[in-house]
C-alpha cells in the first residue's frame, strides 16, 4: 500500500505492473477508444511483441498491404516499462514492411522514452487504423485522444517537428514520435524518431506512417504505474542496477557504446558491399577516430544504467542517435572512412526520417554497380557515383526524399529497385529484400540463418551475439539452428517486457530468473523460466503463422542472394535449415490457432 | 553540509533517477511524484536535473506563511511538513531553481527529503550526474571539471 501522501489515482481494479487497457485510434473515422486486455492474454504474453502479434493474428484481414488504410500499426509495452527496472525503456511495434519483398508481418523494438510515456498514459497497448484525409498529428494527453492538424508541420524535418510540437504544447516532457518528409513522401525505407534520435526502424514505418497521413504520435502521461510489491521491486532494481555496473562487458559496453561489437577483434563487416571483409586494424583506426575528435557525451533510454547511446559534435552542431551498425553503413560500407562526412549524411538522413542503415546499403549497392559498370550515369540521373563520395550521396538523398528523378526508382529500395531497373539485382544485399546488416553474412552460417529466420531483428547489437561464447559448441547437424532459435528466444523475451535486447540478448546481464522475479514483483503473477519461455514460443509461433499467411505460395525462393554461397550446394543447404524452422513445432502447451 | 551535487554535463536524460524517488516516497511509479525533475532539450542534447540543495540561508523557509517548510536536524534537509502546507506555492517562487513539486493529488509541496541520508537518486545515476557531497566537495569537483576543460580548449589533447 502506499506509504505517501499518495493514492493511487484512476485504479479501481487490482492490476499491478499493467495498466490492462488498449487504446485503439482510428484514423478515418477520426475516433479513439479504450477497451480491455483480457486476463489470458496478459498473462499469457506478458506485452509488448506478443500482445502485437496475438492482435494481428485476431485482426488482420486477407489482401492487406503496407499502404492499405486496413494495414495495423500495433505499438505496445510490457509490466516493466515507465518503471525503474534497469533498462525498460523499449517499445514493440509491429505492421506489415513495405521494404521487405514480399511485404510481411514485421517488428522493431524501438528504444528511448515513447513506450514508458504510453503506460503513464494508462495503456499497455496503442492501435492505429484507417487512414486521415489529411496530415494529422495524434496526441493523447492528460487522458485524452485528439486528432490535430498538421498541415503547419508537413515538410519539417524531424527536429524541427518535435520541437514545434512541444513548443506548441508548453510541455518540453512530451515525447513525439514523428516522420520527415522521406515518410510523408513514402519512401518505403523512411523511419520514424522518437526524442530527436531514437530509433531502431529498419522496417519502413515511417512509410506506413506516411500512408496513414499520420505525421507524430505525441505523449504526456501521468498516470502512476502501481506494483504488486514496490518495495521489494524497488531493492530487485537497486541490486540488478549495482550486478550491471560492476559486469566487465557492461561497463565496456558503458565505455564504447555500441561500437563495443568492433572490441570483439573478429572483423568480418563488410566493405565496399560486402566486396571485401574489414580487417580489426582497420576497424579500430575508424572507431579511435571517432572517440578521439567526434565523441561528445552519452544518451540513455529510459531507466538505463547502460547509456550507450553517443552523442557526437561535428562542426558544432550535437546530436545523438550514432550507433555502430548506421555510421558503418554510412562510413566504410560505402568505401568512407572520412569520419566528418559520415557525420553529416547520418544527420541528413536523421533530419529527412530515413533510415541512415538502409541509405548505407542501397548507397553501395549504387556505388558497387557504378564501379562494375551495371548502372551507368544514365540510370542515375547523370550523377557519377564512385566509392566514398559525399557530395553525390547528399545530392541523391535529396532526390531520394523528394521522389525526384532517378530518386523515383530508387526510394522503393535496392531489390525493388534493381527489379525495376531490370539490372544489379544480384549485387544488391538482403534478406528477403531487408538489408543486411554491416555483419558479413560468409562470416558465420549460424549468423547467416538467424538472418534468414528473423531478418526484422536488427537491433544495435545483434550482429554481437553471435561472437559471444555460447553454453555449449556444437557442432551436431541442426546446431545452428538451435542456437539461433536460442538467441532468439532472449530477444523476444526482452521485447514481451519492454526490455533492452543488448542486455538479456546480446551481451546477458539480465538473467531469464531475474526477469521472471521482476515480473513476480511487479504483477503478482508468478513467473519461471519455462513459463516465460513458454511466452516467447508462443509469440514465436504466431510470427510464423502470420508470416506463412502473408507469403504468397507460388514465391520463389532467395533468401540471400548466391554471391554469398561458395556454392550451389552451400545454398541449398542453407535453404534445408530455413524449411526445417518453417515446418518445426513449438512448445507451447497449446496450439495458437490462426 | 551535504546535498545532491548535480554536474548536467554528464545527465543523459535517462530518469532513472525520477523512478526511484517516485517509487521510494509514494510507492508508485511516475516522473511527475519524483522530487527531483530532469528538464530535457534533447535537439542540443542539453539534460538537466534540478533538486532542492537545501539551501543554508533558505528562502522557502523564510517565506512560508505557515512555517510548513522546515529544517531536519538529522540530515539538515529543507522538506515541506504536508500537515501544515497549505499548496500556496510560495516556496517555488522564492526558490531560485524552482526545485518544490507539486504534488498532483494533494496538491501541496514536495522537495527532496535526502532519503534520511542515503540519497537513492545517487545511487541509480551510473553516470556520475548526481554525487551525494558536502558543499567543499562540490566547489572542489566544480574547479576540477573547469580546469580540465580549460585546459583540454588551451592545449587541444591535452
Amino acid at each position: 500500500m502506499p506509504k505517501g501522501l499518495f493514492k493511487p489515482i484512476g485504479r479501481e481494479d487490482d492490476v499491478s505492473g499493467w495498466t490492462g487497457k488498449r487504446l485503439i485510434v482510428d484514423l478515418t473515422l477520426f475516433r479513439a477508444w479504450a477497451e480491455e486486455i483480457p486476463d489470458e492474454d496478459r498473462e499469457a504474453f506478458w506485452g509488448g511483441r506478443g500482445l502485437n502479434g496475438r492482435f494481428f493474428l485476431d485482426h488482420l484481414g486477407a489482401g492487406v498491404t503496407p499502404d492499405s488504410p486496413e494495414n495495423l500499426i500495433a505499438f505496445a509495452v510490457g509490466p516493466l516499462a515507465g518503471t525503474p527496472a534497469p533498462c525498460s525503456g523499449w517499445t514493440s511495434v509491429s505492421t506489415l514492411s513495405p521494404v521487405s519483398s514480399p511485404p510481411l508481418y514485421a517488428h522493431l523494438s524501438l528504444p528511448g522514452h515513447w513506450g514508458p510515456q504510453l503506460k503513464y498514459a494508462g495503456f499497455d497497448q496503442l492501435i492505429v487504423r484507417g487512414k486521415a484525409e489529411k496530415p494529422v498529428t495524434l496526441l493523447i494527453e492528460g487522458g485524452k485522444v485528439s486528432f490535430e492538424d498538421a498541415k503547419h508541420l508537413w515538410g519539417k524535418d524531424t527536429v524541427e517537428t518535435t520541437v514545434a510540437l512541444q513548443e506548441e504544447k508548453g510541455d518540453r516532457d512530451i515525447e513525439v514520435l514523428c516522420i520527415g518528409p522521406a515518410g510523408e513522401n513514402l519512401v518505403s525505407f523512411a523511419n520514424v524518431t522518437g526524442r530527436f534520435s531514437w530509433t531502431g526502424d529498419h522496417i519502413g514505418l515511417g512509410y506506413v506512417f506516411g500512408s496513414k497521413n499520420l505525421k507524430a504520435i505525441a505523449i504526456h502521461g501521468s498516470i502512476p504505474v502501481s506494483l504488486h510489491d514496490s518495495d521489494r521491486f524497488l531493492q530487485t532494481c537497486l541490486s540488478l542496477v549495482h550486478k550491471i555496473q560492476r559486469d566487465l562487458n557492461g561497463t565496456r559496453l558503458k565505455d564504447e557504446g555500441t561500437f563495443f561489437a568492433l572490441r570483439q577483434g573478429k572483423g568480418g563487416f563488410g566493405v565496399k558491399n560486402f566486396n571485401a571483409s574489414s580487417q580489426p586494424a582497420i576497424e579500430e583506426k575508424w572507431r579511435s577516430d571517432y572517440f578521439t575528435n567526434y565523441f561528445y557525451g552519452r544518451e540513455g533510454c529510459f531507466s538505463c544504467p547502460i547509456h550507450c547511446g553517443r552523442i557526437s559534435e561535428v562542426n558544432g552542431t550535437y546530436f545523438g542517435g550514432v550507433h555502430f551498425e548506421s555510421a558503418w553503413s554510412l562510413g566504410p560500407r560505402i568505401g568512407l572512412e572520412n569520419w566528418e562526412k559520415t557525420l553529416r549524411l547520418h544527420r541528413s538522413c536523421q533530419l529527412q526520417g530515413l533510415d541512415p542503415a538502409a541509405v548505407g546499403s542501397l548507397l553501395s549497392w549504387i556505388m558497387d554497380c557504378y564501379e562494375k559498370g551495371i548502372l551507368s550515369g544514365k540510370e542515375l540521373g547523370s550523377i557519377p557515383f564512385p566509392w566514398g563520395e559525399e557530395k553525390e550521396a547528399l545530392q541523391l538523398i535529396e532526390l531520394i526524399v523528394a521522389r525526384k528523378e532517378a530518386g523515383e526508382i530508387l526510394s522503393q529500395g535496392g531489390l525493388r529497385a534493381a527489379s525495376s531497373l531490370g539490372k544489379g539485382a544480384e549485387r544488391v544485399s538482403h534478406f528477403w529484400g531487408m538489408d543486411l546488416p554491416v555483419r558479413d553474412p560468409r562470416s558465420s552460417g549460424e549468423y547467416a540463418l538467424g538472418r534468414a529466420l528473423f531478418p526484422f531483428e536488427w537491433d544495435y547489437l545483434q550482429t554481437l551475439a553471435h561472437f559471444l561464447p555460447l553454453p555449449s559448441e556444437e557442432t551436431q547437424p541442426g546446431a545452428n539452428l538451435r542456437r539461433v532459435l536460442a538467441l532468439e528466444g532472449q530477444k523476444v523475451l526482452s521485447d514481451l517486457n519492454s526490455l533492452c535486447p543488448l542486455v538479456v540478448a546480446r551481451i546477458p546481464l539480465i538473467s531469464c530468473s531475474e526477469i521472471g522475479e521482476l515480473l513476480r514483483l511487479a504483477t503478482g503473477v508468478e513467473s519461471d523460466e519455462n513459463t516465460l519461455m513458454e511466452s516467447v514460443h508462443k509469440t514465436l509461433q504466431i510470427e510464423r503463422i502470420l508470416w506463412q499467411r502473408l507469403r504468397p505460395e507460388t514465391l520463389e525462393w532467395d533468401p540471400l542472394p548466391l554471391r554469398f554461397f561458395k556454392d550451389l550446394s552451400e545454398k541449398s543447404r542453407f535453404e534445408k535449415e530455413i524449411e526445417d524452422y518453417e515446418t518445426m513445432p513449438f512448445k507451447t502447451g497449446d496450439d495458437v490457432h490462426g | 553540509m551535504s546535498a545532491i551535487s548535480v554536474l548536467p554535463d554528464l545527465c543523459t536524460g535517462c530518469k532513472a533517477c525520477e523512478m526511484v524517488c517516485s517509487l521510494s516516497h509514494e510507492s508508485v511509479s511516475s516522473p511527475s511524484l519524483s522530487r527531483i525533475q530532469v528538464r530535457t532539450w534533447g535537439e542540443i542534447a542539453v539534460y538537466m536535473p534540478i533538486v532542492c540543495q537545501h539551501c543554508t540561508d533558505a528562502p522557502c523557509i523564510r517565506i512560508c506563511p505557515t512555517r510548513a517548510r522546515k529544517r531536519v536536524p538529522e540530515t539538515l534537509a529543507v522538506i515541506t511538513d504536508p500537515i501544515w502546507c497549505v499548496g500556496c506555492k510560495s516556496c517555488i517562487y522564492a526558490c531560485p531553481y524552482a526545485a518544490p513539486v507539486i504534488h498532483p493529488v494533494q496538491h501541496k509541496t514536495m522537495t527532496c527529503d535526502l532519503c534520511g541520508g542515503e540519497p537513492l537518486c545517487v545511487k541509480v545515476c551510473t553516470v556520475g550526474a548526481l554525487s551525494y557531497t558536502s558543499e567543499e566537495k562540490t566547489s572542489e569537483d566544480r574547479r576540477k571539471l573547469f580546469a580540465q576543460r580549460f585546459v583540454q580548449a588551451y592545449r587541444p589533447g591535452g
